[in-house]
C-alpha cells in the first residue's frame, strides 16, 4: 500500500476525534459570534438565533458522527490489506475512537441543552 | 558470545561506523545514543537550577514577613522557577530520552533525521542558556511562566526581562517542534522489518501522540511571543485593548499550548509506566488496543481544556460549560489506563523492585492531583481557588507524580542500560522514601494554604492570617524532598563508577532495547530482527545473540553507509534503506546561526538578526546539499532474502514526511494567526479600525498570479521529471521560482497598502504581519525551487531520484494554499463586513 493511502487510514483510525474537534471549535465560534453580534431573531422554535445556530452546529455533528460510525464499522470490516491481527487492530481502534468522538461530543456539547445564556 | 573472525570484523567496521570522533571533535556527532544522553544530563542540570530556585521559594516562604529576599528578586524566582522546570526541564528530558530511547526499542540503528535532533540538542541548549543566563547578570524575566499582558508589555516590563523569556523560550521550542517532527517521522516509517502498528512497543504509541501534540501543541505559543515582541519592539498593538487589541489573545494563544503541554508531559510518563509495569507484573500490558484508543483520545481532548485556565476572565457562563465538560471528560481516558495497569498486576505477580517502587509511587500522587483536577475543573469551584495555593499544590501533585516519579522509574529500570551497571537497591529505597514523604510534606498542607486563602506569587504574608505552619511544613518537606534527589544523584555517581556489571536483559523485558551488549554498541545492534509479535524478546530469548552474529537485516555495512530500514506505514514491510549522514558541523553552525538571530532580536541589534537569519539559510542550505545519489541505483539486498531500494529513490522517503509534519506545524501557526484576527474582529474593544485595507484588486490579482504560476509551475515540473525530461524540469522550475518571487512581492505591498499605520491599530497590525508571514513563504518557495533547480543541474535528479522536487511540490501546495486563505482574509473579509 503507499504510503499515502496508509496515511489516510490513520487519519480514518482518528477521525472520531477529529469530527469532534470540529464539532468543538464549530460550537464555540457559532456562541461567541451569535453574542457578540447579538443574533436574537429570527427565533427557531422558540430560541434565540445565537441559541439554534450553536444547537445546529452540535445536531449537524452528531449526526456526522453517527454516519462515521456506520463507514468505519464498513470500511474496516475487509480493508487495509494487511495481517489479520493488525487488521483487527486497526478495525476496533477506528470503531471506538469513532464512538468516543460520538460520546465526547456529547457531552461537551451539553451545556447547550442545559443553559440559555450569553451572560 | 564469540563471533566468528569475519563477523568480528563487520562488528568492528559497524561501531567505526556508527562512532563518533573523539576529543572535542565528538561535538559534531549526530548519532542518536550521544545526543539523547546530551539533551538527558543537560536536562538534569536544568532540573538542578529550578530546585534551587524552588528552595529559595520556600526559604522565603517559610516564616511571615521574611525578608530573605524582596518582591522583586522574589518575582523572578518564582517565573524562573516554572519557565526552567516547564521548557528546560520536563519537556526536553522526554525529548532526550526519546532521542536515545527510540531507535532501539523500534529495532532501528538511530532516528530519521539524525542531524535534525543533533540541531534540535543545540537550540535547546542556547536557548537555554540565555533564560537562565539571565539571572546572573539580574534581568530574568519577572512576570510569571506564563507572561500575562499587559504586565508583560513594555509599558510595564519595560526592562529585556520580558523579552529574554519571549526570545529564550521560542529559541528552545524550535528544539521541541523539531523533536517532535522527527519523532512522527521515525516511529511512522523508521521501524524493523515486521513490526506492523499493532506490534509497536506500547511506548512509541504513547510517544507518537506526544511529537503530534508538540507539533501542533507548540505553534500558538510561538506566534503568541513573536507578536508579544514585536509589540515590545516596535509598538505594534496586537494586545493592547486601547488600540484594538486584547490581553486575552494572549491567554488563549498561551493556553492553546500550555494545557495540551500538561499531557505533552503525562503522556510520555504514563507510556514509561505502561512499559515498565508489565514488565515488573511478569506478564504482558493488558488492554493494549483500549490504551491505544485512550493516548488518541488524551491527544485530542487535551486541546479542548485550554480555557479552564482563564475560568475568571469574564467568558460567558456557556462557552465555560463547554470546557468544563472537557475538562471533566479527560478523566476516562486517562482511567482506562489505570484500570489496564491495574489489571495487568492482577493478573501478574508483581516484584517490588526499585523501579516498582516508583511506579506505586506515581499511582499515590498522581490520583490526588487526577482528583483535585476534577475539582478546579468544576467551574465554581475554581472560582474560589482560583490563584491560591491549592492550584500550585494540584499541579505539582500532576506534574511532579505524572512525571518525575515515572522519570524515576525510568531511570531506574533503564540506567542498566545507559551504564551497563546495576544500582544499589539500599540506596534505591532511601531515594525513594525522601521523594515521596518530602513530597507529601511540601504539597499535601498547600492544598489547605490555597483553601485558607493564600494566594500565589506573593513574596511573604502578615503572621495573623494562619498561613506559618503550613508554609514552615511545606518548607521543611521541600528541603527534605532536595536531600532525596541529591542522594539519587550520588546514587547514579556510584553506580557508575562501583556498581556491578549488569546481566543480559536484567529485568527479563519483552522490547528490543533489551537485545542488544550493555551499554548498547554506536551501531545499537548487529543486525536488525524481523519480528513477528509485540514481544520479540520474550519470544526469543537467543535474539540478541542472533542478531549479533549477523542472522538478521543490514548485518553487513556496505560503501561505508550508515544504514538503518524504512518500512510501510501499517504493517512494517522493508520499503527502503535509510542511508544517514555522519558526523557533521552543520547543525551547531546552524544554531550558532540561530543564536546570533535571536541573540540581535534580544540587543536589539536588528542588522546583526538579518546577518544570523542569512547565515542559517547558508547553513540549512549546506544541510539539504549533503546526501543523495547521482546514479539511479537498483534494489539493495538486505539479508533474508529481501531486498529494498536506497531512500534517494524511493517515492516518499522519511525526509518528505518529515517536511509534512513541519508544515503541519507551519499551519497551526498559521490558524493561531486567523483565529487571533478574528478573535480580536469579534471581542475586542475599540472596532472596528478607523480606517480598513483599501479597495485595490491590482495587488491581490498580481498575487493571485504569481502563487498560480508557481504552484502550476512547480507541479508541472514534477510531471516532467518523471517523464524522463530534464530540460523541461528544468524550464519549468525556474518559472516556479519566478512565481514565487511575484507572490513575495505582492504579499510584501500589503503592509504599505494599509492605512493608518501598523502602531494606530492592531487591525493593521495583523495585516501587515499576514502579509509579511506569507512573503517569507512565498520566497521559501523560490528557495525550494531554486534548490531543485541547483540540484537537477548538478545531476542529483532524475524520474527516479526526485525528493528535491517533490519537497518543492509539498512547499508550494502549502504557500499556494495559505496565501489564497490570507488574501481572503486581508481583502474580503472587510468587504464582506460592509466596509
Amino acid at each position: 500500500m503507499r504510503d499515502a493511502a496508509s496515511f489516510a487510514v490513520l487519519i480514518a483510525v482518528v477521525a472520531g476525534f477529529m469530527v469532534w474537534a470540529s464539532a468543538f471549535s464549530t460550537v464555540y465560534a457559532l456562541f461567541s459570534l451569535g453574542c457578540a453580534y447579538g443574533w436574537e431573531t429570527p427565533r427557531p422554535f422558540g430560541l434565540p438565533l445565537w441559541h439554534a445556530a450553536t444547537a445546529a452546529g452540535w445536531l449537524v455533528h452528531i449526526i456526522a458522527h453517527a454516519a462515521l460510525i456506520a463507514w468505519t464499522v464498513r470500511r474496516f470490516r475487509a480493508r487495509p490489506a494487511t495481517e489479520p491481527d493488525n487488521r483487527r487492530f486497526l478495525q476496533v481502534s477506528a470503531v471506538a475512537i469513532a464512538v468516543l468522538g460520538l460520546v465526547t461530543t456529547l457531552w461537551t456539547g451539553a451545556p447547550i441543552v442545559l443553559l440559555s445564556t450569553c451572560a | 558470545m564469540s563471533l566468528d573472525p569475519t563477523r568480528q570484523r563487520q562488528v568492528q567496521e559497524l561501531a567505526s561506523l556508527w562512532g563518533a570522533p573523539p576529543g572535542w571533535r565528538s561535538l559534531s556527532a549526530v548519532n542518536h545514543t550521544v545526543v539523547g544522553i546530551r539533551f538527558m544530563v543537560t536536562a538534569f542540570v536544568f532540573f538542578l537550577i529550578g530546585g534551587v530556585l524552588a528552595m529559595l521559594i520556600r526559604a522565603q516562604l517559610a516564616m511571615p514577613g521574611n525578608d530573605f529576599v524582596g518582591p522583586e528578586v522574589y518575582s523572578q524566582l518564582f517565573t524562573m522557577h516554572g519557565t526552567v522546570m516547564m521548557f528546560l526541564f520536563a519537556i526536553p528530558v522526554i525529548e532526550g530520552f526519546a532521542i536515545y530511547m527510540l531507535p532501539k526499542m523500534l529495532g532501528a540503528r538511530d532516528l530519521a533525521f539524525p542531524r535534525l535532533s543533533a540541531f534540535a540538542y543545540w537550540c535547546y541548549l542556547f536557548g537555554g542558556i540565555i533564560v537562565v543566563g539571565s539571572l546572573l547578570v539580574g534581568m530574568a524575566p519577572d512576570t510569571g511562566w506564563f507572561m500575562y499582558t499587559p504586565l508583560s508589555s513594555s509599558a510595564y516590563t519595560p526592562g529585556i526581562n520580558a523579552d529574554v523569556w519571549l526570545i529564550g523560550v521560542t529559541f528552545v521550542e524550535v528544539s521541541a517542534v523539531a523533536a517532535g517532527v522527527e519523532f512522527m517521522a521515525t516511529i511512522l516509517k523508521v521501524r524493523t522489518a515486521g513490526m506492523a502498528l499493532n506490534r509497536m512497543p506500547i511506548l512509541a504509541w504513547y510517544l507518537w501522540v506526544t511529537a503530534a501534540m508538540m507539533v501542533i501543541g507548540f505553534p500558538p505559543l510561538i506566534l503568541g511571543s513573536i507578536l508579544l515582541e514585536i509589540e515590545r519592539a516596535f509598538d505594534w498593538p496586537f494586545f493592547d485593548p486601547t488600540r484594538g487589541g486584547d490581553p486575552l489573545l494572549w491567554q488563549h494563544l498561551f493556553w492553546l499550548f500550555g494545557h495540551p503541554e500538561v499531557y505533552i508531559i503525562f503522556l510520555p510518563a504514563a507510556g514509561i509506566i505502561s512499559t515498565i509495569l508489565p514488565v515488573m507484573a511478569g506478564r504482558p500490558l493488558v488492554g493494549y488496543t483500549w490504551i491505544v484508543c485512550s493516548i488518541v483520545a488524551l491527544g485530542f481532548i487535551s486541546f479542548g481544556l485550554w480555557v479552564h485556565h482563564m475560568f475568571t476572565v469574564g467568558i460567558p457562563h456557556l462557552a465555560l460549560g463547554f470546557f468544563s465538560a472537557a475538562s471533566l471528560l479527560v478523566v476516562l481516558p486517562t482511567s482506562v489506563q489505570f484500570f489496564a495497569w491495574l489489571a495487568t498486576l492482577l493478573k501478574g505477580r508483581p516484584r517490588m523492585d526499585l523501579p516498582m517502587l516508583f511506579v506505586y509511587g506515581f499511582f499515590f500522587t498522581f490520583v490526588i492531583g487526577g482528583l483535585t483536577g476534577v475539582m478546579v475543573a468544576v467551574v465554581p469551584f475554581d472560582w474560589q481557588v482560583h490563584d491560591t495555593h491549592f492550584v500550585v499544590a494540584h499541579f505539582h501533585y500532576v506534574l511532579i507524580g505524572g512525571q518525575i516519579f515515572p522519570a524515576l522509574a525510568a531511570a531506574y529500570y533503564w540506567l542498566p542500560h545507559f551504564t551497563g551497571r546495576t544500582a544499589s537497591r539500599t540506596v534505591g529505597v532511601i531515594v525513594f522514601w525522601l521523594i515521596l514523604v518530602g513530597f507529601t510534606v511540601t504539597f499535601l498542607p498547600m492544598h489547605l494554604t490555597g483553601l485558607l486563602g493564600m494566594p500565589r506569587r506573593v513574596y511573604t504574608y502578615a503572621p495573623d492570617v494562619g498561613w506559618t505552619w503550613l508554609n514552615l511544613t511545606s518548607s521543611i518537606g521541600g528541603f527534605i524532598m532536595a536531600i532525596g534527589f541529591a542522594l539519587f544523584i550520588l546514587d547514579v555517581v556510584l553506580q557508575i563508577r562501583t556498581g556491578r556489571r549488569t546481566a543480559r536483559n536484567p529485568w527479563n523485558a519483552e522490547t528490543l532495547e533489551w537485545a542488544m551488549p550493555l551499554p548498547p554498541p554506536t551501531y545499537n545492534i548487529g543486525s536488525l530482527p524481523w519480528v513477528k509479535s509485540r514481544t520479540p524478546v520474550h519470544d526469543d530469548p537467543q535474539l540478541e545473540d542472533d542478531l549479533q552474529a549477523g542472522r538478521g537485516l543490514l548485518a553487513t555495512p556496505r560503501n561505508g553507509w550508515r544504514e538503518t530500514l524504512v518500512v510501510s506505514m501499517l504493517d512494517g514491510k522493508p520499503e527502503q534503506v535509510l542511508l544517514l549522514p555522519g558526523p557533521t558541523w552543520v547543525p551547531l553552525y546552524t544554531a550558532i546561526a540561530a543564536a546570533v538571530f535571536f541573540g540581535g532580536l534580544l540587543a536589539k541589534t536588528y542588522l546583526l538578526s538579518l546577518l544570523g537569519l542569512a547565515a542559517v539559510l547558508v547553513c540549512a542550505l549546506m544541510w539539504v546539499w549533503d546526501g543523495g545519489l547521482k546514479r539511479d541505483p537498483g534494489p539493495l539486498d538486505i539479508g533474508c532474502g529481501a531486498t529494498a531500494v536506497p531512500h534517494p529513490a524511493a517515492a516518499m522517503p522519511p525526509s518528505l514526511w518529515g517536511l509534512v509534519f513541519l508544515l503541519a506545524a507551519n499551519g497551526t501557526l498559521f490558524a493561531s494567526l486567523v483565529f487571533g484576527y478574528l478573535f480580536l474582529w469579534v471581542v475586542a474593544p475599540n472596532w472596528p479600525p478607523p480606517v480598513f485595507v483599501p479597495v485595490d484588486w491590482a495587488s491581490p490579482l498580481v498575487t493571485l498570479t504569481g502563487l498560480g504560476l508557481g504552484f502550476a509551475g512547480v507541479l508541472r515540473a514534477a510531471q516532467v521529471n518523471r517523464q524522463g525530461r530534464d530540460l523541461g524540469r528544468q524550464a519549468w522550475l525556474l518559472l516556479a521560482s519566478l512565481g514565487g518571487l511575484i507572490a513575495a512581492a505582492g504579499f510584501t505591498v500589503v503592509p504599505a497598502m494599509l492605512a493608518p499605520p501598523v502602531q494606530d491599530h492592531a487591525y493593521a497590525a495583523v495585516n501587515a504581519f499576514a502579509g509579511a508571514y506569507m512573503a517569507v513563504h512565498a520566497v521559501l518557495a523560490v528557495v525550494f525551487t531554486g534548490h531543485a533547480f541547483a540540484r537537477g543541474r548538478a545531476g542529483w535528479l532524475s524520474a527516479v531520484r526526485a525528493v528535491e522536487v517533490r519537497a518543492a511540490v509539498i512547499w508550494w501546495s502549502y504557500t499556494a494554499g495559505t496565501g489564497l486563505v490570507t488574501l481572503a482574509v486581508i481583502h474580503l473579509l472587510p468587504r464582506m463586513a460592509g466596509s
